[in-house]
């Protein structure tokens, strides 16, 4: 009495079925099948695995030293922890540019750097920034964090990305650690801090000079002298039995060479003498 | 005490307030998508669920940009400082939003199982609506309502997304087990990662297990 | 003084509208008719558990609707113990847990007190309070449920259909139950049923209801007895309700008398002299005789004189029967008997013909209307005597 209608043999429910899934296990074959002939073979792929901070050098050098290399950069910036625990699990990388040598020392630990590849960049200063609209929150120097007009202090995570690290290892050697620590709000990486200032989710925050100076909405209250902060160091290695050596080495070889060292001075880093 | 116990504590601790805080709202919404009809019940219906289906950054977003400075609850609009975000306050925030909709959901089917002959039953021996929802249905819906606080508290347990978005990861003040676990992996320190995934494994299951008894038919 | 209950309702049913009105002092109402002519739709409105009713009730003095003056009494503020077809016992409380469960209107209202003890008592659930609801059979789910409503405090109770779904033993003892309480709690009821010898054992005034609309109204043994019901009351299960006193008793059988001449022997367990009861007859059980009989094992033979022959609206047997009804003594009782159309024909049952009414004393089913303690103790100590008598006794 109803009026839906109903398969009058089973054997025909079965059949309809295996139709369905013959169908939809075939659309992806007749799809390839069907799919137009490849274009001309395109530019190797070097997947560079780089610092946050170094995003906007990079990507201002990318075209350049693609060229120059013959490939195409892709890039995955993230905070160098990050960075290096998803090489030693998955090894997709072809160059890695850390922001700190412990990171690296980990990689070259576990045998994934290609001998006698790696050497420092770069180097950076900290700085301590604070919301540009905002009344200043602090005196001068590492002491000026204990102001109590800071209530939140963002910095990468201290625990594990390198910009984090260097801000506690300078805090620790000026004895204001134990103090400022629990007012530390720990970011997923150094751009992150510098957002968590933007929004003023945090009065302050320590990041690199480099990150400082992207930003408008920021002012720097302090620059951390190289004498008075830990070393800053930017290793680059190339990562063995990866696909495209070649290309991955004249990458390396541009960022190393004399025009990248110009883009870089500009964006604020300083270029350490480079071994070729 | 270790950075383990910490984080478990202060994941109970939001797990607690959270299910304190979705328990009733909770409670009470699911009543009344249970007996009410009202103008604009499917819209209320979609909003309620959404959390459920949108990614948690996404959610922890909207709260993030809503509770910044110059944001419609920021301080420089409200004039007042509601102190929230990167607190402990902000991860109980997120995890009840987060958890709220699985919590009506429950309850809502407690209810709708409920035969409400029964509330017009006490009706018509004298108790009020009032006194026929404690006496009548809270009792009879009481196995659902349970297994909807269990599965609140379950839920916020495992929240991340919003929490560390709102909340940040601050060990000892907002670093709950489910942060903890991704700070150890981020330092590479997968031993203490393990032991915390595998509290994690342990509460989880003792309340799902706990939360698919009471939602099994009791016998009759 | 007001009336104990005036309806004036409208309602819109599924496949008619229900209009129905009538006022009514009675305190023991009988809603008779068809299933679905709308009755249990009516006492939910009553309950005040319905919307969309337009009119008037008043109960005992007070309006619980009056849609013209935008009156519409909740239910907790109505007053009614409902009983409703299937008990609906709270699965969650025990059995005493359901009957006190209307204690605290009960505590508010004025006038007499009912105690959950002697409720126990008279519905036969001692040693069962503790019990949980789910152990319960069905007949004592319906006293638990009937225990409930009593103990709420109401002005009316509203029994839908008490017996639905009982067979026939379990539907006696009922009955009896619900006798008892009526006349030990003497709470006004209206009872709702479509078995006319409910009707006439449990209300005083009956009101058909068919389609909808009040059919007829009047007392009850007038109008089952009488012609006027026909297809509703008359097929082969008719049950013929005689009021009687004991007069003697005593032992296996007891003597009723229906009045001064007439008596019967029926089953005498329980009775004591002076009680009155009503006798339920089937009409099939009677054996009609155009001479006197002797030699019968049956001890009770009635003189009587048929007054019409009517046709049955249903036999299983599917030939046509009869129903031929009689009047007993001076005529204030009816008694009909179901016959073949042949054995009609065959002994010339025709109006005006003096004939005897054989009844095995088993076939008698006794209810006591009052139940029976030690002589004259009739009420518990502290509780106000029970009314006038309940419908029983000769006129």
């Amino acid at each position: 009495m109803s009026g839906a209608r109903r398969c009058p043999v089973p054997a025909a429910r079965w059949l309809a079925a295996a139709a369905l899934v013959a169908a939809s296990a075939g659309v992806p074959v007749v799809m390839a099948a069907a799919a137009p002939p490849p274009e001309p073979v395109p530019a190797p792929e070097v997947m560079v695995y780089a610092a946050a901070s170094l995003r906007d050098a990079l990507e201002a050098l990318a075209p350049a030293c693609g060229r120059a290399a013959g490939a195409r950069l892709v890039f995955n910036l993230a905070g160098s922890n990050d960075l290096a625990r998803q090489i030693m699990a998955a090894g997709r990388a072809d160059l890695f540019l850390s922001a700190d040598e412990d990171w690296m020392n980990r990689v070259e630990a576990g045998g994934f750097v290609e001998p006698g590849s790696r050497r420092t960049l770069l180097s950076n200063r900290l700085s301590v920034i604070a919301r540009r609209d905002a009344a200043a929150p602090a005196g001068e120097g590492a002491r000026g964090l204990l102001s109590p007009a800071i209530r939140r202090l963002a910095i990468a995570n201290p625990d594990a990305v390198p910009a984090g690290r260097y801000a506690r290892a300078w805090l620790q050697a000026a004895g204001v650690w134990d103090a400022v620590a629990p007012r530390v709000l720990p970011t997923l990486d150094v751009r992150a801090a510098l957002a968590a200032v933007e929004s003023g989710a945090a009065e302050a925050g320590i990041v690199y000079r480099t990150d400082a100076a992207l930003s408008d909405k920021v002012r720097v209250l302090h620059e951390v002298p190289a004498g008075e902060g830990p070393p800053i160091g930017y290793p680059m290695a190339i990562l063995r039995d990866r696909p495209h050596a070649e290309e991955t080495r004249r990458v390396a070889a541009c960022i190393a060479g004399p025009e990248a060292a110009a883009v870089f001075t500009r964006f604020g880093f300083i270029v350490t003498a480079a071994a070729p | 005490m270790t950075p383990a116990v910490t984080a478990l504590l202060l994941s109970l601790q939001v797990s607690v307030w959270t299910t304190g805080i979705v328990l009733p709202v909770g409670t009470l919404l699911g009543w009344l998508l249970a007996r009410r009809r009202f103008a604009g019940r499917s819209l209320v219906e979609t909003l309620l669920a959404l959390p459920l289906v949108l990614p948690p950054t996404a959610i922890g977003y909207l709260m993030l940009r809503a509770l910044a400075l110059d944001g419609p609850l920021g301080r420089r609009t409200l004039g007042v400082d509601l102190d929230i975000l990167f607190t402990l306050k902000g991860a109980v925030l997120a995890a009840a939003i987060m958890s709220l909709p699985l919590v009506i959901r429950t309850a809502r089917v407690a209810f709708e199982e409920v035969d409400p002959r029964l509330e017009a039953m006490a009706r018509t021996l004298g108790l009020g609506p009032l006194r026929t929802f404690a006496g009548v249905t809270l009792p009879l819906a009481r196995r659902g309502l349970l297994a909807a606080a269990l599965l609140g508290f379950t839920r916020a347990l495992g929240e991340f997304g919003a929490t560390i978005v709102v909340a940040g990861s601050i060990p000892g003040r907002t670093q709950t087990l489910a942060l903890a676990i991704f700070a150890d992996m981020q330092a590479g320190r997968d031993r203490d990662a393990m032991i915390l995934v595998a509290i994690t494994v342990v509460v989880a299951f003792a309340a799902m297990w706990s939360v698919e008894a009471l939602l099994r038919r009791a016998p009759a | 003084m007001s009336r104990l209950l005036e309806i004036d309702l409208a309602l819109s049913l599924d496949r008619f509208a229900l209009e129905v009105a009538w006022t009514s002092d009675e305190p023991s109402i009988g809603l008779f008719g068809p299933s679905g002519a709308g009755k249990t739709s009516l006492v939910e409105a009553l309950a005040g558990l319905r919307t969309g009713e337009r009119g008037t009730i008043r109960v005992a003095g007070r309006t619980w609707l009056d849609t013209a003056r935008g009156i519409r009494l909740p239910p907790e503020r109505r007053g009614v113990g409902y009983v409703p077809q299937d008990a609906r016992l709270f699965p969650h409380r025990t059995v005493r847990g359901n009957l006190e469960a209307g204690a605290r209107r009960a505590a508010r209202a004025p006038g007499r007190r009912i105690v959950l003890e002697r409720v126990v008592e008279v519905l036969e659930l001692g040693g069962r309070e503790n019990d949980p609801v789910a152990s319960l059979s069905g007949g004592e789910r319906q006293r638990v449920a009937l225990g409930r409503a009593l103990l709420s405090g109401p002005d009316i109770l509203l029994l839908d259909e008490p017996l639905a779904g009982a067979d026939a033993a379990l539907r006696r003892r009922l009955i009896g139950h619900l006798m008892l309480a009526q006349e030990e709690f003497a709470v006004p009821s209206l009872v709702v049923s479509h078995d006319p010898t409910e009707v006439r054992l449990l209300a005083r005034e009956a009101i058909v209801i068919d389609r909808g609309r009040v059919a007829a109204r009047g007392r009850p043994d007038d109008l089952f007895a009488g012609p006027s019901i026909g297809a509703l009351a008359w097929d082969e299960n008719y049950e013929n309700v005689l009021h009687a006193r004991v007069v003697a008793a005593g032992g296996a059988t007891a003597d009723a008398e229906i009045e001064p001449g007439l008596r019967l022997t029926v089953p005498g367990r329980g009775l004591v002299p002076g009680q009155p009861i009503a006798v339920v007859v089937r009409a099939e059980e009677i054996i009609v005789a155009v001479e006197s009989p002797h030699g019968l094992s049956a001890q009770n033979v009635l003189p009587a004189t048929v007054l019409e022959r009517r046709p049955l609206t249903e036999t299983t047997t599917g030939d046509q029967g009869v129903a031929v009804v009689t009047v007993v003594g001076r005529g204030a009782a009816r008694v009909i008997a179901a016959l073949t159309a042949q054995a009609c024909e065959r002994l010339g049952l025709v109006p005006g013909r003096p004939v005897h009414l054989v009844m095995k004393t088993h076939s008698c089913r006794v209810y006591p209307a009052r139940a029976a303690g030690p002589a004259g103790a009739i009420a518990p100590p502290g509780l106000p005597q029970t009314a006038a008598p309940r419908q029983g006794g000769e006129s």
